[in-house]
């Protein structure tokens, strides 16, 4: 079954068509889960995080403004904010620095994937410099600030903002 | 606006990768509004950045897809309340067009529910020929605003691409004096024929024998580049004086017909190139 294209669902959604919502849950909650379950590490918070997310989709469909990006970019600035900040919420920092996965960021869940599609991902990313590989983990998938990072780095601020910029343009050569 | 430079300054990424300030963002998002090619930039970052999260989509639990529906059903049905909104595409115009439309369609169900409840023919009759006069009148009135709608539209997209271009500096004149708080002047000078334009925003009340003046300042010394007609507004005027090397730009009140020299006490707005 093809699904909808997303402004006609945006439509529905906004009228108030529950089946209509369902469907955008259908096609993108298994992306937005899987981008949570790397930021928390926690597959049940990750899903708690999605289902909060969804709802305010929902209730703030209003809000959604499709000329500043795509639906799903809405949607998953939602659910990352939401991550980021219970992330932050737990004052437990070992828990941020401490997880196996967090040691190897670079393979994170490298063995269980088997579609062609995201082997060729993976081999993308294993090419890009650890250093870049680096910023983009702190910035995106735990919240760090820049200040954060500068601190964490030990890098002057300046330096994190070129890196990151380098790291997001490297990015963008490689996946073209 | 030096659009390689911004896009290079590296705020893009940071905007994507969500390090940005609140200030930042919405600056971003402005920028993108108007520049074509930063919101590909953009754009192409952020596909970029959800296409390296991407890497291992996975299926949550069907419970969260239960409680999920569930709790919207038990939500406050304000949605089903909402007429459905006609959308259209971001074009300032088309808004206004719709909602001046609505309006007429909503005097037409007025007009024809008040038909239908008199008694007596000819009265009846009578009443729906000066109805349709009056309908006559409204839509001649929505033709004239769709024109002027449409005039406004073209001004407007002509004013970005000027202040898009290279050719022009844009110079903000503020206000100086309290009592053109609120007023705002724009200038735009053509670096290469010298022209001015100038648009003024919330032009303050003048009596009737004073003008403004506008003035430039070149190598220390004031020209007159003439009087502005009281009733400016947010349209740009192209003058008729053109100024090779200006360093400054002032508006002063001055007598009806202008002086020789500004009357630096009566200064109201100004700004540097």
């Amino acid at each position: 079954m093809k699904a909808a294209p997303d402004d006609i669902l945006l439509q529905k959604i906004k009228t108030g068509d529950a089946s209509a919502f369902e469907s955008l849950y259908d096609k993108y909650s298994p992306a937005i889960n899987g981008i949570l379950i790397k930021i928390l590490h926690d597959e049940e918070k990750a899903g708690d995080i999605l289902q909060d997310a969804f709802l305010k989709v929902w209730t703030n469909i209003r809000d959604f403004d499709s000329s500043k990006g795509t639906i799903f970019t809405w949607i998953l600035n939602i659910a990352r904010n939401k991550a980021i900040d219970l992330l932050r919420k737990k004052s437990n920092t070992s828990e941020i620095h401490n997880t196996v996965s967090n040691v190897d960021f670079k393979h994170d869940s490298h063995q269980t994937s088997m579609s062609v599609d995201t082997i060729g991902i993976h081999e993308m990313i294993d090419k890009l410099k650890p250093e870049f590989q680096e910023v983009i983990q702190l910035a995106y998938f735990k919240g760090y600030t820049q200040e954060e990072m500068a601190e964490k780095l030990n890098l002057p601020l300046g330096t994190v903002k070129t890196r990151a910029r380098s790291a997001m343009q490297e990015l963008k050569k490689l996946m073209n | 606006m030096d659009i390689l430079e911004y896009i290079s300054s590296g705020i893009l990424e940071s905007y994507v990768l969500g390090t940005v300030s609140d200030q930042e963002r919405k600056e971003v998002e402005c920028m993108s509004h108007i520049y074509p090619e930063i919101k590909e930039e953009l754009t192409r970052l952020q596909f970029t950045l959800e296409k390296y999260a991407l890497e291992n989509p996975k299926a949550p639990h069907p419970n969260i897809k239960n409680k999920l529906l569930k709790s919207i059903q038990q939500l406050p049905n304000d949605n089903d309340e909402k007429i459905i909104q006609m959308e259209q595409p971001s074009s300032g115009g088309n808004k206004w067009l719709y909602a001046i439309m609505g309006a007429a369609a909503g005097i037409t169900l007025v007009i024809s529910v008040g038909y239908f409840t008199l008694q007596n023919k000819n009265t009846e009759i009578t009443a729906i020929k000066q109805e349709m006069e009056k309908m006559q009148d409204d839509y001649e009135t929505l033709d004239a605003n769709i024109i002027a709608l449409n005039g406004l539209n073209e001004n407007l997209a002509h004013e970005l691409q000027m202040f898009r271009s290279p050719e022009f500096k844009t110079i903000f004149l503020a206000n100086v004096k309290n009592s053109s708080a609120g007023t705002l002047g724009i200038i735009c000078w053509n670096k290469n024929n010298h022209q001015v334009m100038i648009a003024m925003e919330n032009m303050p009340e003048l009596p009737s024998n004073k003008q403004m003046q506008l003035w430039a300042i070149v190598e220390g010394k004031p020209v007159s580049l003439g009087v502005l007609p009281n009733d400016m507004n947010a349209s740009f005027k192209l003058l008729d004086t053109v100024v090779a090397n200006p360093a400054a730009f002032a508006i002063t009140l001055e007598n009806q017909g202008g002086s020789e020299q500004p009357n630096l006490d009566e200064l109201m707005l100004a700004g540097n190139i």
